[in-house]
């Protein structure tokens, strides 16, 4: 019987010492979510022994998920996060697949008041790629990821936001995890911190990774984040939740992150009235509130 | 805030990836002059159809039908071509040389091994 051969790919076998030689430092970016920032950590080593400090961000490089239910404020968080790197002078793409870009450019505006940010400055870093539009960036993942080449080239991007990759496999779902798989390994290519809006379907447990597209998406992705929302219909909930009956309330977790470490806790997210998402504290910390 | 114009899309050119496809597929037979010493020549547009199959699916996600709707030709082929083995299409390929046309496995064995030759060396 004979075998096929195969060809040994020697440059992916790397000593641990020659790899740390080209690792990116792993630094925080900052969210643009109120409470955000602190869930994310590393570990210093001091006198006293390795101690937890915050990251202040999102870790650099990521490439993140941000999943849940409707109307749970997924696009706002990314929407803050994208609004307020340009507004610190970092060129943003934010790739709407859902949203025609001139309805999204005044969601951002507004916002960004909202935020107290400098809307100038925005509006020099923020590069909008209107996928909701033109059918050729929705469905043709290579013109996709040849436009974004040509954007972060040209405006020298370092943070990509896509709201939301379901709408690129929308009605082909079976190939969600070819579609992910590219899109990952195109922001590492270009070493692209990136957000990445997914929808989760009617049957998902509303606090788990899982998706449209199955697990797909958390598996290939750095990390996951969840938001969910509840309606407080017991005195249970009420005494949880501090609550009263009747009202909303939303959930945030991260579910799991590669890069660095991170809160497991599950916290309590608030819309704010002027639009912006922030989050409070956890569950832990309000159960022991009441007890 | 700028808005990306229509003009700037990039799509990129399924013609030259197909074509990049057929003459891996035709280095991986052993080059042009052995088809011609074996006169199968007639082979050509089997893999150049198959190599459009394969940069389609793969690059492109489109469906079996939508494939055979681009190129006009049957479900049925294209179903052939994508599920072609490319573990054992090397060794039968001696055996259809002997050939005057050339199954549709067989092509999509000879261009999904191409395209991922090309692949892992881009």
């Amino acid at each position: 019987m004979t075998h096929k051969e195969y060809e040994i790919v020697e440059p992916a076998v790397t000593e641990l010492r020659e790899a740390t030689k080209s690792a990116p430092e792993i630094r925080g970016i900052p969210t643009g979510v109120e409470g955000l920032d602190e869930l994310f950590f590393t570990t210093k080593v001091t006198e006293a022994g390795p101690k937890r400090v915050p990251l202040g961000g999102f870790p650099q490089y990521a490439v993140l998920n941000l999943t849940g239910i409707p109307d749970t404020g997924k696009s706002l968080m990314v929407e803050q996060f994208a609004l307020k790197q340009a507004s610190i002078g970092l060129p943003v793409a934010f790739v709407t697949v859902e949203t025609p870009a001139a309805f999204l450019a005044s969601a951002l505006k507004s916002r960004a008041l909202a935020m107290s940010l400098d809307y100038e400055e925005i509006e020099s870093n923020l590069i909008l790629i209107d996928a909701a539009s033109y059918a050729s960036l929705r469905e043709e993942i290579p013109t996709l990821l040849n436009t974004l080449a040509y954007a972060i080239k040209k405006y020298d991007i370092k943070i990509t936001v896509i709201d939301s990759i379901t709408g690129l496999f929308e009605a082909r779902e079976m190939m969600a995890r070819s579609i992910v798989r590219q899109l990952y390994n195109f922001m590492k290519r270009w070493y692209q911190t990136a957000l990445f809006v997914s929808q989760k379907r009617s049957g998902h447990e509303e606090l788990s990774a899982e998706a449209a597209g199955g697990y797909a998406v958390a598996h290939i992705l750095d990390g996951t984040m969840v938001l969910t929302k509840k309606m407080i219909s017991s005195t249970y909930d009420e005494r949880l939740y501090k609550r009263p009956v009747g009202e909303l309330i939303r959930l945030f977790r991260i579910d799991g992150c590669r890069l660095c470490g991170h809160d497991t806790d599950t916290h309590v997210m608030e819309i704010t009235k002027t639009g912006l998402v922030r989050i409070g504290p956890s569950l832990t910390t309000l159960m022991r509130k009441s007890s | 805030m700028a808005i990306l114009k229509p003009d700037e899309i990039q799509r990129p050119d399924v013609d030259s990836t197909a074509i990049q496809v057929f003459l891996k597929t035709l280095e991986i037979l052993g080059g042009p002059k052995k088809l011609i010493t074996y006169r199968n020549l007639t082979w050509l547009p089997s893999l150049f159809e198959a190599a459009y199959v394969v940069v389609l699916a793969n690059d492109y996600q489109k469906t079996e039908a939508e494939i055979a709707e681009y190129l006009g030709i049957t479900r049925q082929t294209v179903r052939n071509i994508l599920r072609a083995d490319t573990e054992t299409v090397m060794k039968r390929l001696e055996g259809e040389l002997q050939e005057k046309t050339l199954k549709a496995h067989i092509a999509g064995g000879l261009a999904k091994l191409a395209y991922e030759k090309l692949k892992s060396s881009s």
